[in-house]
């Protein structure tokens, strides 16, 4: 792409590598910040590097945090008897929006896939074990309803069950293929409460 | 169903191309690459999302273009309008969307505009290797059910991690083998449900296509179709409902080492044949080239009246050059066959009269001349 200024080529470039932007809209971003004040833009460039700075991994359940352990695992609100297990910090989100669940966390960081060289190594759960201990009766868990949320889902139970742990699914209200992080709150919240035990 | 109207894009050699249908019978010709085919290619585009020739999206689109379109308006047998409208751009997803919503999948539409079709390129069912016999199974079976087509996609799905899987134990001892078992696991559920329909299917259909075969072939022999789960003979294994289950487990344990050793699943459905036999012999091996003519035929007949039995809904019959590999004979009973049950159909020759001459004065049917991707209605 030949533009008149090498500036903003740089910046289309950064933000169609960003997920969900093509061209198009990388153009239009840029153009919208080239008509904002020098106050606003300080104020975007600081977030972002504020925002690399300051989050990072919980190293209790693995959602993103600036404080370490996160809000969820150092409140003595929550039920610390069930844990419910997610691929990635946006489910939390999703969860936690439906207001249904008051338990812990626990953020996978994807789920089993071979093709993409995923194996259970690369996943946090050797740290899932490591965290069910007497205080924990229930495990729930809420992959995404794809082949390899439904196969992490087993291998999971498989290596759960042994413990003599409770384990529940996430019913599947939620339709085939599509993310957790896409599923409307209803849907989500009648899935949590209708959860089977496997 | 029947198809009012088509609108190409940029496929192949048709640049802007509108037809209207008669709910007959539509005759395109023209010579050879003038752009018949493509016609039929968008047409079943609309029905299954892909074209019937094993082409990729992007060269089905014009040179020089990027992008192709393809909108089609039709009406069910109880006069319920449907719109299907395709756009595929280079690099992109293909955006699809039908009077059922927009932002769909292939799996949304395909079966709501049912397709049976006809094609020189078919000859591999009959010919070839078991991969045509299957897909001309989930072909069929996929216009009549959607969870079949969930199965299939979810059992590829699991098949490729799992040999993925099996290469990664082959180089890397290291990796736990018990990471495979829940993989084991998707693959012997699904694949179970697919076997299982694929049976079903089998017995339903071999009286419906043993007809048809007797209809077309003025010769006595017995046609059967054999269906062979996983390639296996039905005297090796005993394939029962109840427990299938049971015996794919067991291939996958006594195999194990020789499926890491070459890393790819041995046992499935994607393994699966049907022995096309013809009294008692592999037609594949015995049949004479007559004889492969009119199994096709019959398969394809069968295939007319399963769908339409099935989906309560008169399937759009496309017929490509048949001229060029079947004779007057049998080509009439396929006329026959959609005549009697008022099937729209488009056909494509390279001389009209070769049609005209085998048509009654009453039936309906219009003649389209096409030259170098543009349609001229004769009549
Ligand atoms: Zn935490």
């Amino acid at each position: 792409m030949i533009y008149t200024s090498k500036s903003i080529e740089k910046i289309v470039e950064m933000f169609s590598s960003l997920p969900t932007i093509g061209k198009k809209t990388a153009f239009r971003l840029a153009f919208f910040l080239l008509k904002q004040d020098e106050k606003f833009i300080s104020q975007f460039s600081e977030a972002v590097i504020e925002l690399k700075k300051n989050v990072r991994f919980c190293s209790v359940c693995f959602n993103y945090t600036e404080s370490d352990p996160c809000p969820i695992c150092s409140s003595n609100k929550r039920d610390n008897s069930v844990i419910c297990v997610v691929e990635e910090p946006n489910d939390v989100l999703a969860i936690e929006k439906t207001n249904e669940f008051h338990g812990f966390y626990h953020v996978l960081h994807g789920s089993l896939n071979p093709l993409d060289g995923i194996t259970a190594d690369d996943l946090k759960i050797r740290e899932l074990i490591s965290r069910l201990n007497n205080g924990v009766n229930e495990v729930i868990l809420a992959l995404n309803p794809t082949v390899e949320g439904e196969v992490t889902t087993q291998y999971l139970s498989n290596i759960i069950k042994p413990l003599g742990k409770k384990i529940t699914r996430i019913a599947r209200g939620i339709p085939i293929g599509s993310d957790l992080e896409y599923a409307d709150e209803a849907t989500l919240s009648r899935a949590l409460q209708g959860r089977v035990e496997i | 169903m029947k198809i009012s109207n088509l609108n190409m894009e940029n496929i192949r050699n048709h640049h802007f191309t509108n037809m209207e249908f008669n709910f007959g019978l539509n005759i395109l010709f023209g010579l050879n690459g003038a752009g018949k085919t493509s016609i039929l290619e968008a047409i079943s585009i609309c029905g299954f999302t892909k074209s019937f020739l094993p082409v990729g999206d992007s060269s089905l689109i014009s040179n020089g273009k990027n992008e192709y379109r393809i909108i089609a308006n039709s009406l069910s047998d109880n006069d319920i309008p449907y719109k299907v409208n395709i756009n595929y751009e280079k690099g992109c997803r293909k955006k699809i969307s039908s009077s059922i919503g927009d932002n769909l999948t292939a799996k949304d539409i395909i079966g709501d505009l049912p397709i049976v079709i006809l094609s020189p390129d078919y000859k591999s069912i009959t010919f070839g290797s078991p991969e045509n016999r299957r897909s001309f199974m989930d072909r069929l079976l996929s216009q009549i059910s959607k969870v079949y087509i969930d199965d299939l996609l979810k059992f590829r799905k699991a098949l490729r991690q799992r040999n993925s899987l099996l290469g990664d134990l082959n180089f890397n001892r290291k990796i736990d083998k018990s990471q495979l078992e829940p993989w084991t696991e998707l693959v012997i559920k699904v694949g179970k449900d697919i076997i299982l329909k694929r049976m079903k299917f089998i017995e339903e259909f071999n009286d419906i296509f043993m007809n048809y075969y007797k209809i077309v072939s003025s010769d006595k022999e017995k046609v059967e179709l054999v269906y062979k789960p996983m390639g296996l003979d039905n005297s090796d294994i005993d394939f029962k409902s109840d427990n299938l289950e049971d015996v794919f487990k067991s291939l996958f344990d006594l195999n194990f080492n020789d499926e890491c050793r070459r890393g790819i699943t041995l046992f499935g459905p994607h393994k699966d044949d049907i022995l096309i036999t013809i009294n008692g012999g592999v037609a594949r091996e015995f049949a004479s080239q007559g004889q492969h003519k009119s199994l096709l035929i019959a398969l394809k007949m069968g295939e007319f009246e399963f769908l339409k039995k099935k989906k309560n809904e008169t399937p759009v019959v496309l017929l490509d050059d048949i001229f060029s590999e079947l004779d007057e004979n049998r080509i009439s009973k396929v006329l026959e066959l959609i005549f009697d049950n008022s099937a729209q159909t488009m056909i494509t020759v390279t001389n009209p009269e070769t049609i005209k001459r085998m048509l009654m004065i009453n039936e309906r049917s219009s003649y389209f001349e096409i030259t170098d991707g543009f349609v001229k209605r004769i009549n």
